[in-house]
Formats: C-alpha cells, structure tokens, sequence
C-alpha cells in the first residue's frame, strides 16, 4: 500500500490526535503514582508513617541513604538509626528531646540527622541505660552551649540530662584509676530516685519511668504521650536475644516485669496491629504484637530454664546441651551476646538467687 | 483534507500500536471481583447475609482448626517444630493474644470471602490491587507500580508489603515485613523473616492461588499451598462482619479483646516446655501412625513417606 505525502502526514495527525494525549496521560499519571508510595502499606497508611521520612515514596529504589538518619515514628517523634543503638527524638516549637545519644564517635552524624528535622535547640536528653551505645554521645551533646546543634547559637544552658540515680551512680563509680571512665559532662545533671519523672515539652507530657533490675538496674522507658509513642532501651529490641546485664544489676525477672509493664502501656489501634509504637533499643520500629512476641519468648525462656534448673536441677552443660532457648536461637544470637551467654547469665540468676 | 477509508484504516493501526504502549500486558488477567471457595452455599454463617465460606477443601482450616501436634507435611526444622512444641491454645485466651488476624503466610488457607479491587490511573492502568475479606482483615495490597520494599526499619505487619507483577496469566507478587506468625492454626509458627511469594491464575472461572512460605529459621525448604475460588458475586465480604451476624459474623471483623477467664497471673503465658508436649501422641493416636510423623519434617511431604510409614508398621 502507498499513501500520498499528504495523506500520510494526514494520518499522522490523526494517530497524533488520538494518541498523544493518550501517552501524556501516561507520564503525567506515572508521576502521579507516587503518591500512594506516601500512603504506606496496608490499611490506612500506618507503615508509611514509619517510612515517610526515609525518602522511599515514589518508587525511587536507588535514591541514597544515609546511614546516619532519622525517620519519622508517629506525632512529634522521630528514629535516628545507625548510630549505634538507637535514639528518639521528639522536636516541636520548644527545641528538641533526645532518648539516649547513641554510640561514641557517631555524634557529628547523630546531630546532622537532628538538624535535618529541627534546627531547635536540645533541651533535653534521658538515658535509658548505661550501656555505652546509648550514651557514648552524651559528652557531646550534654556539652553543647544551649544545646544549640547548628554552630549558630549564642550559647544558653546546657542541654538537661535526666536518667534514674542508679544510672548517675554507675557513671561516676571510678574505675581502676580513680577516674570514673566516663566525662563528668557526660553524666546526667538530674537522676531521679523515685518510680517516675514527668515532663512537659512541646505540648505533650513525657513519661519517664524506672524499671528495676531488668537490663541494668538504672533502666528508664520513656512514654511520649501525645504522640503514642513508647521508647524501651534495651529492655526491648528486635534484634537481640534479652540483654540481661547482670554485672550492672539486671535479672531475667526485671526484664520480664518491665515488657509486662510497656505491654500495659501500649494499645494497639486495630486487631492487634497499629496504635502505639515502640522504639526499640535496637532494630525496626514495632508495636504492642511485637513487644507481646518478645515478652512470651522471655516467658517461656524462663519457664524452661526453671524445669532444667530448680526442677531438674541439671548441670550448666546438661542445660546447653538440652537447647532451652531453640526456638529464637537463629533469630536472635549473635557473636557480641550469644546462646550460651545468655543461658549461663539465667543458670547464674536462678541458681544464685534460687527462686526465677 | 479528506482521507480515504485505507488512510483512517492506517491512522487506525497506528493508533493502536502506540497507545498499547500504555496499555496493560495484553495477558493481565481480570481477578477483579468477589470469589469465593467452592462449596460454599451449605454454610450460611451470617444469616441472610448469603452462603458462607466453602468447605469443599481443607475443612479442618476453615472451621475449628487443625490438630495440635499435626505438622505433617510442614517443611519444619528443629528450631520450628519447637517453636510448634511450645504452643498452647489457652494462648488465645490470652488478651493480647485474641484479636490476631490471619496472617499472610496463612490467610488465604483460612476462611475466606475473597474481594479483589483495584486502583487505576487515569489511563486505567493497575496501580494496585487490594485483596481483602481473609480472616479479621488483614487486606494485602498488592503494589503494582515498582516501588521498592520497605527497609530494615519499617514495622511489620500482619498483612506484610506486597509488590506485584503479571507474568504471562498469573500475576506473582512477593510479600516481606510480616509480623511473627503461623503457617498453621496449631502453633506451627512463622519467623518475622518469612517472605511469601503468591501466584494468583484465572482460568474462566477459576482462580487459582499458590503461595509458597519461605522461612530461613523455620523451614527447611519452601512451603508450597494452593487453593481454588469461583466467583461469587452474591457473597459479600460483609458475611464477615455483619452486624449481629450470628455466632461467628462479628469476630470476623469486629474483635475487642477481654480477660474470658480468671487469671491469677494477668501477665501469665500459657506454653508447653517443648520437651514435655502433652498431646505430643494425639494425632499420630488417631492416625494409627508413628509420631514422629505428625512431628513434620521436609521428608513427611513426599509421598514416598507413605510407603516409608508402611514399613515402618
């Protein structure tokens, strides 16, 4: 078939005319597409509240991450990930609270991550524990004039640090030299003997409650109420088998009174899935199903180490080689804390202090 | 200028072939719509709210729950069979435990009035596909415009984040941030590691879904199952959750958690020590079979094992 010049360009116009508009819509509804990567997975968008701020909306699979980052949880509460354990931080028109500081040397990324949700100054800092992880950036941050986090502040009063006594009083214990290994600036400036502290800021009330002798014996968990958002320290993470921290004062029936007690904190919003979220002391942000997870696999830990242990009164090794732990042992063991380390941790507890 | 009938006819061809550009994969099937199990229509589960969900296969899945200690069949290595071991049905009882959904390693094995849906863009290409109507609703959406999975970080759920894509007649999505769960309903559990890869195929009136439960800590080898719909235009998801719908209608959807018994410990979890089952023998009984075969394991799937198990008698 020939056509005429003419009548080719004609049938160009035509195709074009019906076509073109066609393949625009295309592009124009691709972009359009990326909107529902806001929205998040499942009902109602309640994982894309976790995943908002991580800059993944739109299909991007390649955009780069920081490893140093924060993402947004839920209300006015945000997660720093990568550096070291993991830090909350609540920033509003008053500045910024911090949960902990993370791991020593990380700072400079720590404060870049801030910075890139408030340039507001840190007014706050409570430490969970007293594991190095958590607060290796306190001499840092508790040293910043008017916790000031962009180099541009006319300096003011130090950020306030606020953890339980018992957490003040391992700090400043003096090793083998004398010396407390750690900074002075670095200590809480407040430590709290009582159950709980409360704080306001930013529009919301702020829990801070003790929980005895779980991974250490100075633990805080910290509520921010308006936002539902319930930070655990290490009594809590997703990526470790329970970090029992005897030496520091922590027992395997602390940890559980304390996952008791965030479970009765947490709601979930439906079907057990949802509602209050809980940053974990390491690992992804989850909620009470996954804290409930957790506690029955302590729970039933604790059970089977008490038949082997008080019932059957077993050797440490004839309590290895039975497994009380199969089950979450290829979940959760890792070099730094181990399976054996954590059944010899409990053989310690239940046969020292007899009654688990 | 006046073009003759070959000319529209030319335009015509050319106008098809571009705007099948951006048209869908000539070989996307229509799921769209309710499905049902067959053998639906003898269980009415919410009165005057049409048939219920079929029994015609896996009767036990889709009504009281199988066996305790039955994981024959199951892939399980040591670590998931005592994981399996462990599980005690007061567990249920349990308020923190009462209101969990089906999850997807499980979901479409359960109960079901399946509603396919779906999102379209404005020149009617599938964004998503949402599947919803399994067991307490834990709708999967089905995201098919190339976004990118979740990161380490991200919460899981019940229902997981899933991606799809057509290939040939079956549209294959993948499925990861599950939430701790089961691959059945006696405690055989999922690790928050599984992913789940589901093939759905439609053949007139047929849907077929595969879906295969891949565990590192659980399983030694992929988990495959398959289920069957037919269209069911006069169900409605709504069977599920109607209100005042009968014995079973509201806790479909609707579930509200509540201590059901006295609890001197509220904070107790029921479990058994993994060593010490005591229905560790029930369902091998009842079978007349050895228990280690209901003990699960990639061999109990074959069907050489039958043969293994009648000499073994």
């Amino acid at each position: 078939m020939r056509i005429a010049k003419q009548r080719f360009f004609g049938a160009a116009a035509l195709v074009a005319l019906v076509a073109v508009p066609m393949i625009g819509v295309r592009t124009l509804s691709a972009q359009a597409q990326g909107a529902p990567a806001e929205g998040g997975q499942g009902r109602g968008g309640r994982g894309g509240q976790g995943r908002g701020g991580q800059g993944r909306g739109g299909g991007d699979a390649k955009a780069p991450v920081a490893s140093v980052r924060a993402i947004k949880v839920k209300g006015n509460v945000w997660m720093i990930v990568g550096a070291g354990a993991n830090i909350a931080m609540q920033a509003g028109k008053e500045g910024v609270v911090l949960v902990d500081t993370g791991a020593p040397g990380m700072t400079d990324a720590v404060l870049a991550a801030i910075r890139s949700v408030s340039a507001g100054p840190i007014r706050y800092v409570f430490s969970t524990s007293v594991t190095l992880d958590h607060i290796g950036g306190n001499a840092v941050i508790d040293a910043l004039p008017g916790g000031d986090t962009t180099g541009k502040g006319r300096g003011g009063p130090l950020p306030n640090n606020i953890a339980h006594a018992n957490l003040l009083d391992r700090m400043s214990r003096p090793g083998p030299d004398g010396n407390s290994p750690f900074p002075t600036v670095g200590w809480p400036s407040d430590g709290y003997l009582s159950t709980r502290r409360n704080v306001y800021f930013n529009d919301e009330n702020i829990d801070l409650i003790h929980e005895p002798n779980a991974h250490t014996d100075g633990d805080t968990i910290v509520y921010f109420r308006a936002s539902n958002v319930l930070v655990s320290g290490d009594i809590f993470t997703t990526t470790n088998l329970p970090l029992i921290d005897r030496k520091q004062g922590g027992t395997s029936k602390g940890m559980l009174d304390a996952l008791n007690a965030m479970l009765d904190i947490a709601q979930p919003e439906n079907m057990m899935e949802g509602g209050t979220y809980i940053i974990p002391g390491h690992g992804r942000v989850c909620d009470q199903a996954d804290l409930v997870e957790y506690r029955d696999m302590l729970h039933e830990i604790r059970d089977r180490m008490k038949d082997l242990v008080t019932v059957k009164h077993l050797t440490l090794e004839q309590v290895k080689a039975q497994r009380p732990l199969i089950g979450w042992e290829g979940r959760y063991s890792r070099p730094d804390w181990t399976t054996d380390m954590l059944i010899e941790t409990l053989y310690q507890e239940y046969k020292g202090d007899g009654k688990p | 200028m006046k073009l003759t009938r070959t000319d529209q006819l030319t335009a015509f061809c050319l106008a098809a072939a571009v705007c099948m550009v951006g048209a869908p994969p000539a070989s996307a099937q229509d799921i769209v719509g309710a499905w049902n199990q067959p053998g639906a229509g003898g269980a009415v589960i919410a009165p005057g709210n049409g048939p219920g969900f079929g029994f015609e296969e896996d009767a036990e899945e889709r009504a009281t729950g199988p066996y305790l200690v039955d994981y024959l069949g199951l892939p399980l290595n040591d670590e998931g069979r005592a994981r399996a071991l462990s599980y005690d049905g007061a567990l249920l009882g349990v308020p923190q435990h009462q209101c969990m959904p089906h999850p997807s390693t499980y979901s479409f094995w359960g109960p079901i009035n399946l509603r396919i849906a779906e999102d379209l863009d404005d020149n009617l290409n599938v964004v998503a596909y949402h599947v919803g109507g399994t067991f307490r609703r834990a709708d999967r959406t089905i995201y098919m415009d190339g976004r990118p999975h979740p990161d380490e970080y991200a919460p899981h759920t019940w229902a997981g984040f899933t991606t799809g894509q057509w290939q040939g007649n079956t549209l294959v999505t993948t499925t990861t941030h599950i939430k701790w769960a089961w691959i059945r309903r006696n405690g055989s559990a999922t690790s928050d590691e599984a992913v789940v890869t589901t093939f759905y195929t439609r053949n007139e009136n047929t849907l077929t879904v595969v879906w295969m439960v891949h565990d590192p800590l659980y399983l030694t080898e992929t988990y495959t199952h398959s289920t069957d719909f037919v269209p069911a235009p006069q169900v409605s998801t709504a069977t599920f959750g109607a209100p005042g719908g009968g014995a079973a209608g509201g806790t479909f959807t609707q579930c509200f958690a509540a201590d059901e018994t006295v609890r001197p410990d509220p904070y107790f979890v029921p479990n058994y020590l993994p060593w010490a089952n005591p229905f560790v023998d029930e369902r091998a009984d009842k079978l007349h079979i050895p228990a280690a075969a209901t003990l699960g394991g990639a061999e109990t799937a074959a069907p050489e094992y039958q043969d293994k198990l009648k000499r073994t008698k």
